[in-house]
């Protein structure tokens, strides 16, 4: 996906940041031995906090070792010691939303830009073989949600809430996939879905009116200050609703572990991310 | 039922202060007005009587000589309604169901009420840009509807980014117009629960 979900590691304790480390660590691992070498390069940190839930509700991470990196041998990293079915789960989504992706640049863009993408396709394609053999039930939620996007793209109304939905909608019930259906865990996915997608829209508004491609916002023209007003009125206060409405779900999750992870990364780190791509884009769009 | 005192996260020998402050700071979390158009609503309420039962029980184990009443607080439903039926909807956590009969009320008869209760089964399905829309036209047409400005309010503190009943530690310390008010209703809701009314029309 896109990183967004990330951690204020000024705001954590050295030994959550270590564990933090750690789940992502195990992740590459797994998407390693899952997948082969080049999948790991998909993985991101809003993987890892879907495997951060998935062991805050199924018990956590009881036992660490030391290990060499995957990818830089000369170095040490810490793994979680135990093999989760969790970790293979969110593997696959990982895989499978990046095939999506290849996929779909590769039918929108001009044969040129998406040459590369081209060249990988047959690579991810057997990443997704092997993943729906492993999880068929995701099948049906990719699905869902290609169609729902494409739909919303090709809709003449524009609504925010209609273009977020299938990003919603697949995070909500992956997130419950991953914690037994738990409501909480459902609703934290859907707002986090949210919140993912309209920062993506958010961020890529000038790129997106330049090259005449899907945006969400209900935008007249392509003067700055007209972009700056959207962002301003309509992007920012929705970011922040998903925000908070994740917040709450999250207080109604009983963690048994990683709790404070979690919580940094909602509270702290989301919000402090959602500023800084935001304030980025006003300054380097701003007229000289 | 599990321990009283784990419920409320404080220690068997804590001082009644302690209890007190536990609980209030649990009841703001879990308040039902928090989570009056969240689908999580059923989770919120049973949270809420999980931690009421609890401060219930350890009130009457250390029952005092003045004998103190019975803290927890019961949710007052609205009573009057154009759309009962919808109300009993959402009630009941069928918002499909709502919309379709939200859907089936004319364009032109559509009040107050309507845009409200629109908006709230948009808040509840994830929608919140349109029930932000809803709330705005509802507060619009009758202004002096508290229940309207009240979910209008709560929308507006979170589009502003501001969720006051947030994780204690990750709690902004600004002291501004939102926090205040928030912190009164907050008070006022504790002084029911002890039996008082602090501001009456809440």
């Amino acid at each position: 996906m896109f990183g967004y979900v990330v951690v204020k590691k000024e705001e954590m304790k050295v030994k959550e940041y270590d564990t933090y480390k750690a789940v992502y660590c195990s992740l590459c691992r797994r998407m390693h031995k899952d997948y082969g070498f080049f999948s790991k390069f998909t993985l991101s940190y809003d993987f890892t906090f879907a495997a951060l839930l998935y062991l805050s509700q199924n018990g956590g991470c009881k036992e660490f070792e030391r290990k060499s990196c995957q990818v830089n041998p000369l170095k040490k990293c810490v793994y979680c010691k135990n093999d989760f079915q969790g970790f293979d789960r969110v593997a696959a989504m990982a895989v499978l939303l990046t095939e999506y992706k290849v996929r779909d640049n590769v039918a929108d863009s001009s044969f040129l830009r998406s040459l590369p993408f081209r060249l990988v396709l047959p690579f991810v394609k057997g990443w997704k073989k092997k993943a729906l053999k492993k999880f068929p039930e995701y099948q049906e939620l990719l699905k869902n949600y290609e169609d729902g996007q494409r739909k919303a793209e090709e809709s003449s109304e524009k609504s925010i809430d209609f273009a977020a939905e299938p990003t919603a909608i697949l995070m909500k019930r992956f997130f419950g996939s991953l914690s037994n259906a738990n409501k909480a865990a459902e609703y934290l996915g859907y707002c986090l879905g949210k919140w993912i997608y309209l920062l993506d829209a958010a961020e890529d508004i000038e790129d997106d009116l330049k090259e005449n491609n899907f945006t969400p916002f209900d935008i007249k023209s392509n003067d700055p200050s007209e972009i700056e007003r959207i962002r301003k009125e309509i992007a920012i206060p929705n970011l922040n609703v998903c925000r908070i409405e994740a917040q709450k779900a999250f207080e109604l999750l009983d963690c048994t572990d990683f709790g404070e992870i979690i919580a940094n990364i909602l509270y702290l780190g989301i919000t402090a991310k959602q500023e800084s791509v935001l304030r980025r884009k006003e300054q380097s769009e701003k007229p000289l | 039922m599990k321990n009283p005192y784990e419920v409320l996260g404080v220690d068997k020998n804590a001082t009644e202060d302690e209890i007190k402050k536990a609980y209030r700071d649990l009841a703001r979390k879990y308040h039902p007005d928090n989570y009056v158009d969240n689908p999580l609503s059923e989770l919120a309420a049973e949270k809420m009587k999980e931690i009421n039962e609890a401060y219930d029980k350890i009130i009457e184990m250390r029952k005092s000589p003045k004998g103190q009443k019975s803290g927890s607080y019961t949710y007052n439903q609205n009573t009057t309604s154009n759309y009962p039926d919808i109300r009993r909807m959402i009630s009941a956590g069928r918002f499909e169901d709502a919309q379709q009969l939200l859907d089936g009320v004319p364009i032109a008869s559509r009040d107050a009420e309507w845009y409200y209760l629109n908006g709230i089964v948009a808040k509840n399905r994830g929608w919140f840009d349109q029930a932000y829309s809803s709330f705005s036209r509802a507060v619009q047409m009758d202004p002096s509807n508290m229940e309207y400005r009240q979910a209008f309010n709560s929308m507006n503190h979170s589009r502003a980014g501001y969720n006051p009943y947030g994780n204690g530690s990750y709690r902004s310390n600004d002291c501004d117009a939102c926090n205040i008010c928030s912190n009164l209703i907050c008070l006022d809701c504790c002084c029911e629960c002890m039996g008082g009314d602090l501001i009456p029309c809440c």
